[in-house]
């Protein structure tokens, strides 16, 4: 019971982790970031849309990141999300953490379950 | 585009997010799917595969809801208990409810069981002992009775009450009635009425005023005033069907003209008078001038503001001492007590409201046991199902708050169910007590409904919290992976259900044994020998006419007549006539002394139980006779004597009379001697009265009841001594029709003014006389056949549920050569453990609270062995075959499939 308690906390830490660094660098839309994590994670991490939308509302919520609608030529609108000061912070912070863990991430498999 | 929209929308329809967020929400699911679908086109899928694939993947209700909740949430935090919290709760109580309709009703129906029982019985309690009476300032109202040495209380002597009234400061004001029969004149013929013969300030005691007319004064009240009368509400509406205008009508009681000066109010208490009249009138003719005439009385006062009722209570003990030293012959030794009008009316039903409502207690708590079993036995299913949703974020707040939703709905469904199920049994319940009618009637009142709130709310929370507790503190991730069984939250579960199935036996052996015991009373006074052979014996009530001026001489003569001449009668086998006939309330007490001993001190003197009787009465009860003779025409007549006090009074200074006497009388005044040819002297010594020979000594009958002891008594010859009212007592050979015709035929032909009420068989009678044990033992049956079923209920469901639990354990024993017949041990072994438990418990309180019930029972002792036996085996019996299904059950499991469960 103690360590699929923590298995759950640090499952749901590092996806939070993983949407922050996405969003670093430039905005994305929702289905981009699905598609980065699946690809980065060589498809061992998925996201079903219906965990990964509220996620990120949350995160939103935080102020972490923030959502904005965006209208390109040509296309249908869509929302793109961009990393918040507070967001960066957040993510220098756990960044440190983040190396300690990055041998146990690339091993991850299984989160089909969430 | 559209396409994707109407799924998603579907899925959010259950979060009732605010528009704008929800359409916000859909279009980036639909932006995604759309996404998706595109990608899998390009990548060589085909359309209607790509179209399947992208829908698959947005749809997910469960997860969706579930994150959306915990993220929307914050939102706009919503309250905890009201609002849409809420309301989803109620729907998806409902939801769930309509998957077992089953269990829900039995949760429904067994809290209405117990809370019905409850209220029901609180009705009763309500009006016995809790809601104040329904007349102005009620609680300053109290009875004041007079008692002698010996204990007792006995009705008030009218001039006593005149000196309290005189004397007593601590009152304003205080009322006496007396009620005595007397014919009223009709077209058509006579009829008995019953006349309450009142003070002047008997209304203004209880605070009545006439609804038309005028009340009594005192001008009233006194010797040569023009006779008045006020006719009770009851009677104003049968004999002038509430004619408005009968002010100044006349009646004809007692030969006399009455004039009608006001119409009182239906109102509590006293309800047993149609007509009341002045006292003046009756003091001659009823000898309410005379300090030994104690009978048919009653004194209500209303204490003045500031007095309280110890204070009332010392100085009606100074009074009734100045009186006893003042009137040594008539009030030596009695003293005044005085006691609340409620208690006063309400002490007769006291002990049996009590047990009842004890039982019903006991039933209740049953009940909420047994509902916590079957809530907790829910839990055990739905654990999976509340796992998922901790899970996926709903907040302990939050499941905390559905569980007690769903309980509380469950309990106001229950409350429902029970207040009809009170509202029909109320009519029943006022048959087995009418002595709630003096107290102004039983009905559901808002008191009531709070009651079986409140009780709902503590069966709510009884039933409620220990499963919601238990929801909480389980664990989602083991829920998730074992599917409910085998964690610690079940075990802790499983000890509960345990408890409470012992409880419940417990609960069940308490009131079974109760049952048993009342049972086995009635059973006892069922075959107890009344002392007389009531089989084929009728009797018909005959009321002479009664006016001042009549003979009452002749009344001994109608009797003698009629008697003789229905003996003449074919079929008929003996007739006989007595003024205090067994198992009709035969209330007539009277004073005596023997005369060849020194005269007792007043208060201490021995009292029997009067009645003037035919020779013909005994043969035809056939009450037998043990030594001695019966009356004979040779004991002499009465004299003609006129229907008054004085001329009574003169005629019993001056008679010689005789007597037949009962066993129990002649051992206990008698004792080792022979009584026969005896003499006492009848009355109080201040009366000088008769001087009464000893004929015979007849054996000893039971008058107030099969269940009550036979009492002492003697008998005056229905010749020599004035009778009012007689019963007519005839044996026939065989069952005769028309005999009630016949008797009113013969009784008309002597004395056409006469009345004979309702002729009944002598059984009728004493099958009244035990209508109350027989209620008793039917109610306090029903609550413990109830309570054995939901006790049998709540094992079985406790049991199923262990070998539910087992289903793998089993699977291996039988896999490993244990027979059918050795798991249906197992199983029935653990259950009979359960309710040998209980049985053991149950019997060790009933043991320790039997004092209750004692005074209750008749023929045998609260610790009577044979029924706390019998209870024991019944429930012992019925709790193995209550676990003997699941058990047989058990023994049907496959090993091979309760292995892969898995």
């Amino acid at each position: 019971m103690e360590s699929q308690s923590l298995d759950r906390e640090w499952k749901k830490g590092s996806a939070e982790l993983l949407i922050l660094s996405l969003l670093e660098a430039l905005p994305r839309h929702g289905y981009e970031i699905s598609k980065l994590i699946e690809q980065r994670s060589s498809g061992a991490l998925h996201f079903h849309a219906a965990s990964l939308y509220p996620l990120l509302y949350r995160l939103e919520k935080r102020g972490w990141i923030q959502g904005r609608w965006v209208e390109k030529a040509g296309q249908r609108r869509r929302r793109y999300y961009r990393l918040t000061k507070q967001g960066e912070s957040v993510l220098a912070s756990q960044r440190q953490g983040w190396q300690a863990f990055v041998q146990a991430i690339n091993r991850i498999t299984g989160f089909e379950n969430v | 585009m559209s396409d994707w929209k109407d799924p998603i929308r579907r899925q959010l329809a259950d979060l009732h997010l605010a528009p704008a967020r929800e359409a916000e929400i859909v279009e980036e699911f639909a932006q995604h799917a759309e996404d998706r679908y595109r990608e899998l086109q390009s990548g060589g899928t085909s359309e209607a595969e790509a179209r399947r694939i992208a829908l698959e993947e947005i749809s997910n209700r469960e997860l969706l809801a579930g994150e959306l909740r915990a993220v929307e949430r914050t939102n706009a935090p919503e309250p905890v208990v009201c609002g849409r919290g809420l309301f989803r709760d109620v729907r998806y109580w409902i939801r769930s409810l309509r998957k077992s309709p089953a269990w829900t009703l039995v949760v429904i129906a067994v809290l209405g069981i117990g809370i019905g029982a409850n209220v029901a019985m609180f009705t009763v309690v309500d009006a016995a002992f809790l809601r104040p009476l329904r007349l102005p300032e009620p609680e300053r109202l109290v009875q004041i009775q007079e008692s002698p040495s010996s204990g007792g209380f006995m009705p008030v002597a009218y001039p006593d009450f005149v000196d309290w009234e005189k004397q007593s400061r601590s009152f304003e004001p205080m009322g006496i009635m007396g009620v005595f029969p007397e014919t009223l004149k009709r077209t058509g013929g006579n009829e008995r009425i019953l006349v309450g013969y009142v003070s002047p300030g008997f209304h203004r005691t209880y605070g009545i005023m006439p609804l038309m007319g005028r009340s009594l004064t005192a001008a009233d009240d006194k010797a040569g005033a023009p006779p008045i009368a006020l006719l009770a509400h009851s009677f104003w509406q049968t004999h002038f069907a509430g004619d408005p205008r009968v002010i100044g009508r006349t009646l004809i009681v007692d030969e006399q003209v009455w004039t009608i000066a006001g119409v009182m109010p239906s109102f509590q208490w006293r309800r047993t008078a149609d007509v009341f009249a002045p006292m003046a009138f009756a003091q001659n003719k009823w000898g309410l001038s005379l300090r030994e005439q104690r009978s048919n009385t009653g004194v209500t006062a209303r204490l003045r503001a500031g007095v309280t009722l110890e204070q009332a209570r010392a100085e009606m003990k100074l009074i009734a001492a100045r009186l006893a030293k003042q009137y040594p012959g008539s009030n030596g030794g009695v003293s005044a007590v005085v006691v609340p009008l409620r208690e006063y009316i309400g002490g007769g039903i006291r002990q049996p409201v009590l047990l009842l409502f004890g039982a019903v207690g006991l039933l209740l708590l049953v009940a909420c046991a047994n509902v916590a079993g079957l809530l907790l036995a829910r839990a055990a299913v739905r654990q999976r199902e509340i796992a998922i949703r901790t899970a996926l974020g709903a907040s302990r707040l939050e499941l905390v708050r559905q569980v007690l939703t769903e309980t509380l709905l469950l309990t106001l469904a229950g409350a429902a169910a029970g207040v009809a199920f009170a509202w029909v049994s109320l009519a029943g319940l006022q048959r087995i007590f009418p002595a709630t009618e003096n107290l102004g009637g039983i009905g559901i009142d808002t008191r009531v409904l709070g009651f079986s709130v409140v009780a709902a709310a503590v069966t709510a929370l009884l039933s409620g919290l220990v499963p919601a507790i238990q929801f909480t503190r389980s664990n989602g991730a083991d829920a998730l992976k074992a599917g409910g069984r085998s964690s610690r939250g079940s075990a802790v579960r499983l000890h509960t259900r345990k408890l409470l199935v012992v409880s419940q036996v417990a609960l069940a052996v308490v009131l079974s044994i109760g049952a048993g015991l009342l049972m086995r009373s009635l059973f006892a006074a069922l075959q107890t020998n009344p002392g007389f052979r009531p089989a084929r014996v009728v009797v018909a009530p005959i009321l002479p006419p009664n006016g001042k001026d009549a003979d009452l001489a002749r009344n001994s003569r109608l009797l003698r007549d009629v008697t003789e001449r229905l003996a003449g009668v074919p079929g008929v086998q003996a007739v006989g006539a007595v003024d205090a006939l067994p198992f009709s309330n035969p209330d007539s007490w009277s004073e005596f002394y023997r005369d060849d001993r020194p005269i007792p001190e007043p208060g201490r003197l021995p009292k029997a139980m009067k009645a003037a009787a035919t020779p013909g009465y005994f043969r035809t009860m056939g009450i037998p006779l043990l030594g001695g003779r019966l009356f004979s025409a040779s004991d002499g007549r009465m004299p003609p004597l006129k229907n008054d006090m004085p001329a009574l009074v003169a005629f019993m200074r001056s008679a010689e009379l005789v007597a037949v006497i009962n066993e129990t009388m002649a051992r206990r005044f008698w004792p080792g001697e022979d009584p026969l040819g005896k003499s006492f002297r009848w009355g109080p010594p201040s009366m000088t009265g008769p001087r009464v020979r000893i004929l015979g000594v007849v054996g000893d009958v039971r008058q107030y009841g099969l269940d009550q002891p036979a009492e002492r008594q003697m008998f005056f010859s229905a010749g020599q001594f004035p009778i009012w009212e007689a019963r007519l007592v005839v044996r026939t050979t065989e069952r005769m029709t028309g005999l009630a015709t016949t008797i009113r035929g013969v009784v008309a032909e002597y004395e056409p003014d006469a009345v004979v009420t309702q002729v009944e068989a002598m059984q009728t009678l004493i099958d009244r006389s035990l209508t109350g044990r027989q209620n008793n033992v039917m109610l306090l049956g029903l609550f413990s056949g109830v309570a054995l079923l939901l006790a049998a209920l709540g094992l079985y469901a406790t049991m199923a549920y262990i070998v539910a639990q087992r289903t793998q354990e089993i699977g291996l024993h039988m896999a490993l050569g244990a027979g059918a017949a050795d798991v249906r041990m197992m199983v029935v072994r653990e259950g009979a453990m359960l309710a040998g438990a209980g049985v053991v418990i149950g019997l060790g309180a009933t043991l320790a609270g039997a004092r209750v019930v004692s005074s209750m029972l008749y023929g045998i002792t609260a610790t009577d062995s044979l029924t706390y036996t019998g209870s024991a085996l019944l429930l012992v019996l019925a709790m193995l075959v209550a676990s003997y299904i699941p058990a047989w059950r058990a023994s049907r499991v496959d090993p091979m499939v309760a292995l892969h469960f898995e």
